[in-house]
């Protein structure tokens, strides 16, 4: 079973993506049928004509309507740009906790870089563990953690995964208040045993 | 991630352009409509839509045009529709709400340091996708004899030693050139 890489801006990627393989079409499609015009495809009269059809551009010059349409176009185009531009700038990483769930109680926030740090300082005092960080996705009332751990080497990936999952998730969830937090942990192997620092 | 990033620049210069020539167009067609001007104001249409009504679809420009569309336009729809590589493989202590991985890429460096330790190897190359863990070694100058095997085992018990929920199928390939 595999997992498709983290993605901390997934609303950038997919729109990236769709707006990217629209783009393929459109150039596609366009050049396909215009090659076919070009080779007689659609008659032999159309192959020699302009690819700015005289009788298209009398019919654009003479009605204003063409133009308003096209101005409406260009506006939907503009402005689907400019989403497409801020799309860029989304993500998924959360910014503040919320930890009071009871709203007429009040609001109790947590920054959750600070639980960020917590988490990774945590990690990094355990054996076999090189470095680690952590970084909470999500919004404020439904987010979920995910652990970066680089091991060492001195330690297997099975003792440290035991290590993390029995003392120190438990820990952190405590902290939370949130028993049942989803959590993700990526650990990066070592590929030769790295020296502890003293 | 270099996928990504090359998605994201490439977004941002197609996403700009798209925007910049519609708020152009959109200039020109208000100067002229609204305000009843008869000359461009930035964009140069009058040459564009001249060129245009000179070039004919069967006419060499017109077809290097067209070609350069079909293959600009099939290399993004190949590129963005490939189906990409895991970016982990999950172990089997993962469950409950919590999602347990091996980094793809570490577990491919891994796995080829793990092969040239096995004597005999004198380099070695992994590739990991969801079905296969892929192992290419180079047998070192000596003699090459049962090399693959041991090889085989190794890699096998350094797998199992991963805890893998569902370990993909092992393929060891050694490349005895060097030791002839």
């Amino acid at each position: 079973m595999t997992l498709p890489a983290l993605d901390r801006t997934p609303v950038a990627t997919r729109t990236n993506r769709a707006g990217l393989v629209l783009l393929g079409l459109l150039l596609l499609g366009g050049g396909l049928i215009g090659l076919v015009v070009g080779f007689g495809g659609f008659g032999s009269s159309n192959q020699g004509r302009p690819v700015l059809d005289p009788v298209a551009r009398d019919f654009a010059a003479t009605h204003d309507w063409f133009w308003v349409a096209v101005a409406a176009g260009c506006l939907v185009v503009a402005a689907l740009a400019l989403l497409w531009l801020r799309a860029q700038l989304s993500t998924d990483r959360l910014r503040t906790l919320n930890l009071e769930s009871d709203r007429s109680r009040g609001a109790t926030t947590m920054t959750a870089s600070a639980v960020e740090r917590a988490c990774a300082e945590v990690l990094q005092a355990r054996r076999g563990v090189a470095q680690a960080s952590a970084v909470m996705l999500g919004d404020d009332y439904d987010y979920r953690l995910v652990l970066s751990i680089s091991l060492n080497g001195r330690e297997s990936l099975r003792a440290v995964d035991d290590v993390v999952q029995a003392e120190v998730l438990p820990q952190i969830r405590n902290v939370l208040d949130s028993q049942d937090l989803p959590v993700r942990i990526e650990y990066l192997i070592a590929t030769r045993v790295r020296r502890v620092p003293m | 991630m270099t996928m990504k990033l090359t998605n994201r620049l490439l977004a941002v210069l197609v996403a700009l352009a798209l925007l910049v020539l519609g708020v152009l167009v959109l200039v020109e067609i208000a100067w002229v409509l609204l305000l009843g001007g008869s000359t461009e104001v930035l964009l140069p249409y009058t040459g564009i839509t001249d060129y245009l009504a000179g070039l004919a679809w069967d006419s060499r420009p017109a077809r290097a045009i067209l070609i350069g569309m079909v293959i600009i336009g099939g290399l993004l729809l190949l590129t963005e529709l490939r189906r990409s590589r895991p970016g982990l493989l999950t172990l089997a202590s993962s469950g409950g709400s919590v999602t347990v991985g091996a980094d793809r890429r570490s577990v491919e460096k891994a796995v080829a340091a793990s092969a040239t330790d096995v004597e005999g190897v004198s380099a070695a190359v992994a590739r990991v996708s969801s079905r296969k863990i892929s192992v290419s070694a180079v047998a070192g100058p000596r003699d090459a004899s049962g090399l693959r095997e041991a090889l085989t085992s190794r890699m096998q018990s350094w797998l199992e030693g991963l805890n893998l929920a569902n370990p993909p199928a092992l393929s060891v390939r050694v490349d005895e050139r060097k030791s002839r």
